[in-house]
């Protein structure tokens, strides 16, 4: 045993001294050390060189972009094609478009500013920061070589052509809303909706990817602004394959308050999904007929907590005194938030109601004593 | 009139500023929230114009600063905002805002909104309140 | 060969493989940093966060900001709280057995009332003694709980339970949120389609020297004073290269405890905060990991490299020993707790590099420095090693130790550029400099104290005491 150690150690000794020997000397330990020190030169300058160089970028940048902006002002609070005209013609401002013909830099700051603002307000000042688009003739500018740019910046043109209505190009933004990379569908998809109101909506019908919650909440909030509401192919969406549409479609029928789909509601509350399920108790709840509340109670024992404490949450608003057989069977259940929620329910639809808990429970006991008098506070 | 402007994009700055003093107002431009807590104690603005979205101050606590008493407490205060969602329009007028703009906006209705809240068209309604 | 010879030998191969491990991970992970940071940034380019500000869908969260002896800061602390950009919120402020009159305060400043209130106790905890909201309708979204002293996880498990929203978000009471903080935190939780987002958690800065108005920061500032400088540096280390790289691999193991969410249903699944340990956060991270792992659910846990939160880091050496010390044997116990997880490929990342990373590179880095020093110091003087060999060794771990913070300093400058004066950036780099002489060893030191107590048994938080923020 011991030779066998012995024997293993003089080889690992022989191959640390091969190693400190050949590869580990000294030499390479100082050609490395002096390649680190290089290194941390090199970078230390490049540090201060760009620091230099940003700053002075800065500067450059601001001075171009007040002048920029004293330009879109006085074109915003123009209230004339003629007075637009004179703005223009002005001595200052034709040097700065002269300037902007000829630096990539210029123009895209222009291009940046002009659609910011034009996202930002409306009226006669949209009109004319539009109008100074179309004259300096810069949707060329910003489409060119489209195609061939990376994503992050193909999903920024996206975002500048729905903030400046060049609706020309609807077709190819609606091309993107299935594209493969993430960001660049998600922002086609907003500016398809900003631009075409509900109509936008129907990218779901063959979208394979899914909506992610952040982006079903900007779609939400496109929506907002766009005052008709319509349901196009929202049955179709009911039943996609692609779970995020269905919550979505769901979600609009809430939001909407679409009554006429009540049945095809009424079918997702046994969908195989349960996140599916949790969101179609609480779509169903805004669109509720008479039936409502038992049709939830029907489904109850099939859920997961969160989604039963959600129906208890829910038949507060919708349940009538039918429930009270039921709620009162729940505050047997061992867990105080369903019992508290239980209470809540009950007391809620009717005042009456805390009698009949008093009859069932013992109010002097841990926990009635405080879900009653949390109750009575806040009535 | 002194109408004070707080907000973070230079461009939406610039273009209420014009629009202001093509009106014949005096016009105060901060940047921020900080900022425009200064400038209202030194400056003694006629009106405020605020975003809410800003940096270190958000419109909605100058409202309740400038509301909550001191001698800038009757400065009419309007606010400007990207969101127009009813909890947050309901959350400012209840700190005391005195009117409320969504973006997108448009400069020739804020104008027409400043005017209606200029102190004399304000005292105005009042007398005309009292009488009825 | 004598068994002296074969004793250096393998100390030598030991030390030869651990190093080169180590430094093959710094590569990596600077690589790794690198590209999710490119990312992020992109992504972030044309990214407008205050839809969830406002948006009436955005999820619930409760803000828990456990409190203990704070009575200096309180009121301001939850005033900008309170004011932080984000509607869907509940503020939770949880008073731990304070010995001076931090409620008192609080119950004048906001008008709270107390008011009979059902908890859950879904994780045990120290008696509660009474829930205060407030009459002021301006003050709805607080929520004080008043109750018996029981540490910081028993405070924290104390809010989880009296929470009702979907995520929850743990706060030092002292820190500074920038105004979008809560905004970008919480944006991760609804990107993620295929996998849930269990626990996200931002960048912690230093606040020494900053100004400060309001609960605001106003202006950024180096610190003036040495050892917060220090380590400014240590944290742009940890977070920008570290913590980014982590996040990438899906091998976060901490989340620290000034700062993060967590999805509330799994931190209740997983049991909560451990108030047997010292190292809360990164236990609790460690468990819902693991209980993810353990149910075969598919999860990740982001992080955001955006500065998000401002903290008072220990400005002496006592504080900052006991602080270092605090952290050891939080680490010690955490790895503890769950070693079944070494090298366990059951639990994929996590498991395989992860945890021996923390085990052999974080845990035991500072005793094999320490004994490995000491070593070659007696083999040297006793003759085994030439006096030349070691000093080459000496300079070339200590260049790739400035290196590593250069870079740290470079990928600052091209991405968040906090420091704005050139002159501090040039400190930022002297600093580095000099960290390997004066900050360096006493943080060794501090660990190996730590392991050293871990063993005692000792469990005592070590006092913290602040300086409280210059509010001029």
């Amino acid at each position: 045993m011991l030779t066998f150690l012995n024997f293993n150690l003089s080889s690992i000794g022989k191959s640390i001294n091969y190693l400190r020997e050949n590869i580990f000397t000294e030499h390479v330990l100082f050609d490395i050390t002096i390649f680190f020190a290089a290194a941390i030169i090199g970078i230390t300058g490049f540090i201060f060189v760009y620091l230099f160089r940003k700053e002075k970028i800065a500067k450059r940048k601001n001075i171009l972009q007040a002048s920029i902006d004293n330009f879109i002002g006085e074109i915003a609070i123009s209230e004339s094609e003629n007075e637009l005209i004179q703005v223009v013609s002005n001595q200052d401002y034709q040097n700065l478009l002269l300037q902007v013909q000829h630096s990539k830099f210029y123009r895209k700051m222009l291009i940046n500013e002009l659609s910011e603002t034009s996202r930002k307000f409306r009226g006669s000042t949209m009109t004319n920061v539009l109008w100074l688009f179309k004259k300096l003739d810069l949707e060329k500018q910003l489409l060119k070589n489209f195609d061939k740019k990376k994503w992050h910046k193909k999903a920024k043109i996206v975002q500048q052509i729905s903030y400046l209505h060049l609706n020309s190009n609807i077709e190819k933004i609606f091309s993107l809303t299935n594209d493969r990379n993430e960001s660049l569908r998600m922002e086609a998809q907003i500016a398809i909706v900003k631009m075409t109101g509900f109509d936008g909506l129907n990218f779901l019908d063959n979208v394979i990817y899914p909506i992610s919650e952040w982006q079903q909440l900007r779609l939400i909030e496109e929506l907002s602004s766009h005052i008709e509401p319509k349901a196009g192919n929202i049955i179709e969406w009911l039943k996609s394959n692609n779970l995020t549409v269905v919550n979505f479609a769901l979600r609009l029928i809430e939001i909407y308050r679409q009554y006429d789909f009540y049945n095809e509601v009424a079918i997702c509350l046994s969908h195989p999904s349960i996140s599916i399920c949790s969101r179609a108790v609480i779509t169903i709840s805004t669109i509720s007929k008479e039936t409502t509340a038992d049709l939830l109670i029907a489904h109850y024992d099939t859920y997961n907590e969160s989604t039963q404490i959600t129906i208890l949450k829910v038949l507060q608003v919708i349940g009538t005194e039918n429930q009270f057989p039921f709620l009162l069977s729940i505050l047997n259940h061992h867990d105080d938030t369903y019992k508290l929620q239980a209470v809540k329910a009950i007391t809620t639809i009717s005042k009456a109601g805390i009698e009949k808990i008093e009859k069932v429970i013992d109010k002097s006991l841990f926990p009635w004593n405080i879900i009653l008098s949390q109750i009575k506070n806040v009535a | 009139m002194k109408i004070l402007i707080a907000d973070d994009e230079m461009i939406t700055r610039k273009i209420i500023e014009l629009r202001l003093k093509k009106d014949g107002h005096e016009v105060i431009v901060t940047s921020n929230g900080q900022e425009a807590l200064e400038q209202i104690s030194l400056q003694d603005p006629d009106m405020i114009i605020a975003d809410i979205m800003m940096p270190f101050t958000s419109g909605l606590e100058i409202v309740s600063v400038v509301k909550r008493g001191g001698h800038h407490r009757k400065v009419p205060i309007i606010i400007l905002s990207s969101m127009g969602q009813e909890n947050v329009v309901l959350e400012a007028f209840n700190l005391g805002a005195d009117d409320y703009i969504t973006k997108p906006f448009s400069p020739n209705e804020l104008s027409m909104r400043v005017k209606r809240l200029t102190p004399a068209a304000t005292n105005l309604f009042v007398k005309i309140n009292e009488r009825t | 060969m004598n068994i002296t010879d074969h004793i250096f030998h393998f100390l030598a191969l030991g030390i030869l493989i651990y190093s080169v491990t180590l430094l093959l991970f710094y590569m990596l992970i600077i690589i790794y940093s690198i590209s999710e940071m490119k990312l992020y940034f992109r992504k972030s380019s044309f990214t407008d966060y205050n839809i969830i500000a406002s948006s009436e869908f955005a999820p619930t969260v409760s803000i828990l900001a456990p409190a203990y002896n704070e009575e200096k800061n309180i009121i301001e602390n939850v005033r900008s709280l309170l004011a932080v950009h984000y509607n869907n919120i509940e503020l939770i402020v949880i008073n731990d057995g304070s010995k001076d009159n931090s409620l008192q305060q609080l119950i004048a400043a906001y008008n709270l009332v107390k008011v009979p209130f059902l908890v859950n106790e879904k994780i045990k905890t120290k008696p509660i003694l009474g829930i205060y909201k407030s009459s002021n309708p301006v003050y709805h979204k607080l929520i004080v709980i008043d109750k018996i002293n029981g540490g910081k996880a028993d405070a924290l498990n104390t809010g989880i339970n009296v929470a009702t929203n979907k995520y929850i978000v743990c706060i030092d009471a002292d820190c500074v949120l920038e105004q979008d903080a809560m905004l970008k935190l919480i944006k991760p939780f609804l990107e993620k389609t295929n996998k849930r987002v269990i626990a996200t958690g931002g960048v912690i800065r230093i606040a020494n020297s900053c100004e400060i108005r309001n609960g605001k920061l106003i202006k950024v500032h180096l610190p003036r004073q040495i050892l917060p400088r220090m380590q400014v540096l240590e944290y742009i280390r940890a977070f920008m290269l570290g913590r980014m790289a982590w996040s990438r691999m899906n091998g976060l193991l901490i989340i620290s405890g000034a700062f993060g969410a967590f999805d509330r249903e799994i931190a209740l699944k997983a049991g909560g905060y451990n108030p047997e340990t010292v190292g809360e956060d990164m236990e609790l991270i460690v468990r819902m990991r693991r209980y993810m792992h353990e149910h075969n659910l598919p999860y990740k846990v982001p992080f955001i490299p955006d500065p998000l939160c401002w903290t008072e880091a220990p400005a002496s050496y006592k504080i900052l020993g006991r602080q270092r010390n605090r952290w050891t044997r939080g680490t010690i116990e955490t790895l503890k707790i769950h070693k079944k997880m070494f090298f366990n490929y059951h639990f994929g990342i996590l498991g395989i590099l992860s945890y021996p990373y923390w085990f052999f590179f974080e845990l035991l880095a500072p005793m094999i420095e320490f004994s490995g020093f000491a070593l070659l110091v007696i083999f040297a003087m006793m003759g085994f090693v030439a006096w030349h060999f070691f000093l080459y060794l000496l300079a070339f771990i200590l260049f790739f130790g400035y290196l590593y913070s250069v870079f740290a300093i470079l990928v600052e400058v091209l991405t968040f550029n906090q420091y704005k004066k050139r002159s501090d950036i040039l400190k930022l780099i002297l600093v580095a400099f000099a960290e390997p002489i004066i900050f360096h060893p006493y943080v060794v030191l501090a660990a190996v104290r730590g392991n050293i107590d871990f063993l005692r048994k000792r469990k005592s938080w070590g006092e913290m005491t602040r300086q409280g923020f210059n509010s001029k």
